[in-house]
């Protein structure tokens, strides 16, 4: 890849990357992830390390 | 005093797993020459002395003895005459080939083979051919005889089971860098025990009987900081992929920030007994196109910095468990990452943003990576870098912590999305282009 090939590549990302940042769905699913990876049951918090 | 060959002071260290791990470790990174330091005065294990042992019918000594490591090769005579002769171009060759030491303590397991007490050596080489590893590290000063060593590394010690078991030794592992980078206490493991079970639970306090997720985080909470969780079974669950991928993604993106993830681990065996263990994932190793291929842990169970592949991923750990412990499947559960608070903006939180920007950068045929940074550290990367509008965005201000999302072609950064750390939800600062 020469260097306007890469140039062209990284403003498009850029452009990309904005709709990514701001796109409701995206958004949406973001905090269904983090809610989901931050969870611990009532049985995770009472599991006991022992080995 | 004594100074002799690696072979020769082996038996120092016993016969415990953690003791033929480190004897292993430390004639893979070229250890040659021990000094033994008979009577050290170990301030973590004089603490537990005082809080548990002293009050032993039979009662250790309060002296451990340390196992300084060196690559040079020299005599017992040679080290006398250099300590006499305060001979400094010597001296200065002993701290270049210095590997750290191991701290031996006069308290014995069930098997009579002694504690592994604090261990500081020295991580494997940073660059393997085209490959490279990160670790965590720190500085740590000590003095032999007064003669200034110095050694970058993470510590590690073995858990006594009488004032803390898996849990307490990761705490204790996980927070040192926390002491420099955020000025939290410093406790050894009995006091480190003592303050996370003041979240009561049924089972004795010491001897200890480990501790739960629930006191650990009471742990960290109790000393100022916050305790990240990413449940990665759950996140599996939901989506097999994303599990996959979230372990070494999280480890790469701490670690970077100089802090070390606890996983938690649940170990299971042919007669389908299933065991909770604890330990620290404290480095890893990449490929050329920045893929992780091995996680380094400090397991109390094992030593420092020992190897983790991937069975498929990094959700199933192939190690020790299963090579040397009859275990038949080692798996994480969760990641806990205790952060400072000013930390708002949670790694799951951003995680899905990174892996469409990452979908969208392969599909151009460059690739992207995520991590933690302190605006510090930070600015003086950029300032060593061709950038575009360099003097706007070094002069104008930025949050203290920012995520990064960079991206890359053929491992030259092209550009950087960043976020603000201290928000509360993903909120994109600027994007800053490089130059080449």
């Amino acid at each position: 890849m020469d260097a306007d090939e890469l140039a062209a590549k990284v403003d498009k990302l850029i452009i990309e990357f904005d709709k990514i940042a701001n796109d409701p769905e995206t958004i949406r699913e973001s905090e269904e992830l983090h809610r989901v990876a931050g969870y611990l049951s009532p049985e995770d918090l009472l599991t006991r390390f022992t080995i | 005093m004594e100074a002799c060959s690696f072979d020769q002071a082996q038996q120092e260290l016993g016969g415990s797993n953690q003791a033929k791990y480190i004897c292993k470790y430390a004639k893979d990174i070229n250890v040659n020459t021990v000094v033994i330091e008979e009577k050290y005065t170990d301030k973590d294990y004089l603490i537990d002395f005082s809080k548990f042992h002293a009050r032993s019918f039979d009662t250790p000594s309060t002296f451990t003895k340390r196992l300084h490591f060196f690559s040079e090769k020299f005599s017992t005579e040679d080290f006398r005459e250099t300590l006499v002769n305060c001979d400094e171009a010597y001296l200065g060759i002993l701290r270049d080939s210095y590997f750290g030491f191991v701290v031996v303590k006069p308290i014995r397991d069930i098997n009579g083979n002694p504690f592994i007490g604090r261990t500081i050596l020295k991580p494997y080489q940073r660059n393997i051919n085209q490959e490279y590893r990160r670790f965590i590290h720190g500085g740590y000063s000590t003095s032999l005889y007064g003669i200034s060593l110095d050694i970058n590394s993470l510590p590690f010690q073995a858990q006594d089971m009488a004032v803390g078991a898996c849990a307490t030794a990761a705490l204790w592992t996980a927070l040192h860098p926390s002491r420099d980078l955020f000025g939290i206490p410093s406790h050894s493991p009995a006091e480190l025990t003592e303050i996370s079970v003041s979240f009561p639970h049924e089972n004795r306090n010491f001897p200890s009987s480990g501790l739960t997720i629930m006191q650990m985080i009471n742990y960290i909470h109790l000393i100022g900081m916050e305790a990240e969780i990413l449940n990665i079974g759950a996140v599996a669950e939901l989506n097999s992929e994303i599990g996959g991928y979230m372990v070494s993604d999280a480890a790469k993106a701490y670690i970077k920030a100089g802090l070390p993830l606890i996983a938690t681990l649940r170990l299971k065996n042919d007669k389908n007994i299933t065991g909770y263990h604890a330990a620290v994932i404290s480095g890893y190793r990449c490929d050329r196109n920045g893929h992780v291929k091995e996680l380094y842990v400090h397991d109390d169970q094992i030593g420092p910095y020992s190897r983790v592949m991937p069975d498929g991923n990094f959700i199933r750990w192939k190690n020790e468990w299963i090579d040397n412990f009859g275990y038949d499947e080692v798996s994480v559960e969760k990641l806990l990452i205790p952060i400072y608070p000013k930390i708002r903006l949670a790694f799951g939180h951003i995680y899905n943003i990174y892996l469409k920007d990452k979908q969208k950068a392969i599909s151009e045929g460059l690739d992207t990576e995520i991590y933690l940074t302190q605006v510090k550290d930070y600015k003086r990367f950029l300032l060593n870098n061709s950038i575009e509008d360099k003097e706007t965005i070094l002069t104008n201000p930025l949050p203290r912590f920012l995520w990064i999302i960079r991206t890359y072609y053929d491992r030259i950064p092209t550009m950087d999305d960043v976020y603000d750390g201290t928000a509360v939800f993903p909120k994109k600062l600027r994007t800053i282009r490089f130059l080449h």
